[in-house]
């Protein structure tokens, strides 16, 4: 089957029509003298590179060699006589099992919170997998995804496949963001309940005081990860919102029937749902 | 793997007269922009008037976190005012947000996962794409994930989405709001849609193609001096990804073409084009949106004239569903075209070249 005519019978002459234009200095990526002109751009796969430095705003981008993404899309997708080449190299995910010392890490690290978490996580429908990117430092993440999707999409190579679980360092695993939002409901060990207020300026990245504090799970020491949840209010269950790092300030009140009054920071904000909207890029792990 | 070529789009051109250009001075507007939409659109006084004024504010439920009810009764409670809307398909739900203390977006609620600032016109693709649980589905220009997002909860987070996003960054917002969203059906491919292995099917596939954003124009204003050749340019990129999405569709899948632009060539003549490489187009599910029906296609536009391949498409314009300017298709791919429409070439003009 050849391609098809160019939809849309022309009645006749456009009045002004000039025939096929878009080129090097047309579409969405026009140069002039060398630097883009470029005006609001198409409305899906421009950037929004925010900072006004080249080198962040090339880094945001993703463009090798701090290249300004701009003057890669004109470059590209103007098209030299072989065709147009991807905008960059795609990035590649190699998808893989948890290996045994990756597994141990994985356990001893949802163990502190609860005991057998991992049962929880894997069954007949459910799968961990580790997703290796080498785009950027070697960084392995370990996602839960169903066994179906695996099965449909991990041929395509992604670097995401799934909810993030943990990522995966030399020294010490961590959980994600979503990985303490998937265990939160089976901790034992190591939560905080907040109050309203607390938890409000927990989500804008703010430490927790002592008055924030409504109830503390287990006896986290100084240092320890900690889940931190929002106190049930009414009909609506503890809500998770994010992870933080038990400061020396939080023993005593654990000691003390885990009720304070001052304005010691006892939890350390690490990461919070807040980072959803905060994160001008990547999350941070 | 080499993409395609990208063949531009000879863009219609409709010279501005005198009240076109003092409308546009006044306005900050391009004349070639605003003389194509008088030229192709009956009611164009509304139609420009709406392009000055903001358009609603919807909120969608994540229903994968709560439900319409508690939602509503927790930002309440904050001092929002929301107003249910009826949804392209009832297993979505929305609200429009009637009053706002402070912005949705800082509320606890929103960065929960539990809702989503979407246009209801957006919602019009995954709702005509019918997405139904164990379905594997491609949406090849995803970021921010509005739409894939709205597709997983169609199916209960019960299918296989595949999210393609050329733009590292873009892709980072894309998995940023499945993450808030709490979607684990979905994987992210940071790759030109056209650059896919052909070596997979997908039973559906939504192509919310990369676009001039005309219908935008309610709520980004920068929009308002485009040029016509981004038109050209977008268009030939477009009728790459409908290529693609045509061998990549399972016989009998279904496959979504949508913009939120007004031109024509990126809508109409898209249709057309698909129709060209075994894509059959069907009715869309629905027919109305904030209860005004939908909007027909353009039979004529300028010197472009259209067939019957385009008679179930539909358009969404800000004047009349108080929302953003949309439009939307629906395709099924017949049986017996497979195996020719994967064997399908594309011309080998280089885009740059003058005819």
């Amino acid at each position: 089957m050849t391609q098809g005519p160019p939809s849309g019978e022309r009645r006749g002459k456009a009045k002004g029509g000039k025939g096929r234009t878009t080129g090097k200095r047309g579409a969405a990526g026009q140069k002039k003298g060398g630097r883009s002109t470029r005006g609001p751009g198409p409305s899906k796969g421009t950037v929004k590179a925010d900072s006004k430095k080249p080198a962040d705003r090339a880094k945001a981008a993703g463009a090798p060699g701090g290249q300004m993404l701009e003057d890669t899309v004109a470059e590209e997708w103007a098209g030299p006589d072989e065709g147009v080449t991807p905008l960059v190299e795609p990035l590649r995910g190699e998808i893989r099992d948890l290996g045994p010392p990756e597994r141990a890490a994985i356990e001893e690290a949802l163990d502190r919170f609860g005991d057998r978490l991992l049962e929880h996580l894997e069954d007949e429908e459910w799968v961990l997998k580790v997703v290796v990117r080498t785009d950027i430092e070697p960084h392995r993440r370990v996602f839960r995804l169903r066994r179906a999707t695996l099965q449909h999409l991990a041929p395509f190579d992604p670097i995401f496949l799934g909810v993030p679980l943990a990522h995966l360092a030399r020294k010490a695993s961590r959980l994600t963001l979503e990985g303490g939002r998937l265990i939160a409901p089976y901790a034992t060990r190591r939560a905080v309940m907040v109050n309203e207020k607390g938890g409000q300026l927990f989500l804008y990245g703010r430490h927790l005081f002592t008055t924030s504090l409504v109830r503390v799970e287990g006896r986290p020491e100084a240092g320890d990860e900690v889940l931190v949840l929002r106190e049930a209010e009414g009909d609506d269950p503890p809500r998770y919102l994010g992870l933080g790092i038990a400061d020396r300030a939080l023993r005593p009140l654990v000691r003390r029937e885990q009720r304070g009054e001052g304005t010691e920071i006892v939890i350390r904000n690490r990461l919070d749902l807040g980072l959803y909207l905060r994160a001008q890029q990547e999350i941070p792990e | 793997m080499k993409a395609e070529t990208i063949e531009a789009v000879e863009p219609v051109r409709i010279p501005p007269g005198p009240s076109v250009r003092t409308w546009s001075d006044r306005h900050g507007f391009t004349p070639e922009l605003v003389a194509r939409w008088v030229e192709f659109f009956p009611d164009q006084k509304e139609m420009l008037d709406a392009l000055l004024k903001p358009v609603p504010q919807y909120l969608r439920v994540n229903t994968l976190r709560t439900d319409a009810e508690t939602l509503q009764r927790r930002l309440e409670k904050r001092g929002f005012e929301l107003r249910p809307v009826q949804t392209p398909d009832d297993r979505l739900a929305a609200f429009v947000v009637e009053k706002e203390p402070f912005a949705v977006s800082s509320t606890t609620e929103y960065l929960l996962g539990e809702c989503y600032l979407q246009d209801l016109a957006s919602l019009t693709a995954p709702a005509a794409l019918t997405p139904e649980p164990g379905d594997r589905i491609l949406d090849m220009a995803a970021a921010p994930g509005g739409k894939s997002t709205a597709i997983a909860e169609l199916v209960g987070d019960r299918a296989s989405i595949l999210a393609v996003e050329p733009f590292p960054a873009r892709a980072s917002a894309l998995t940023a709001n499945l993450r808030r969203l709490g979607v684990a059906g979905c994987a992210v491919a940071v790759t030109r849609g056209e650059a896919l292995p052909d070596d997979m099917l997908f039973d559906r596939i939504l192509l919310d193609a990369p676009c001039t954003g005309e219908g935008v124009l309610p709520r980004d204003q920068r929009r308002r001096i485009g040029s016509l050749e981004e038109h050209a340019m977008l268009a030939g990129l477009q009728r790459v990804l409908i290529r693609k999405a045509a061998r990549l569709l399972a016989p009998g899948g279904v496959f979504v073409y949508s913009t939120c632009t007004f031109a024509p060539e990126e809508c109409e003549s898209a249709v057309a084009y698909a129709a060209t490489l075994g894509l059959e187009p069907e009715p869309l599910p629905f027919d109305a949106l904030n209860g005004v029906p939908l909007g027909p296609a353009l039979e004529v536009a300028g010197p472009l004239t259209y067939g019957g391949e385009v008679r179930h498409a539909r358009r969404v314009y800000p004047h009349r569903h108080s929302t953003l300017g949309f439009f939307v298709a629906r395709f099924r791919k017949r049986d017996e075209e497979g195996v020719a429409v994967a064997a399908a070439t594309p011309s080998a003009r280089p885009v740059g070249v003058r005819a």
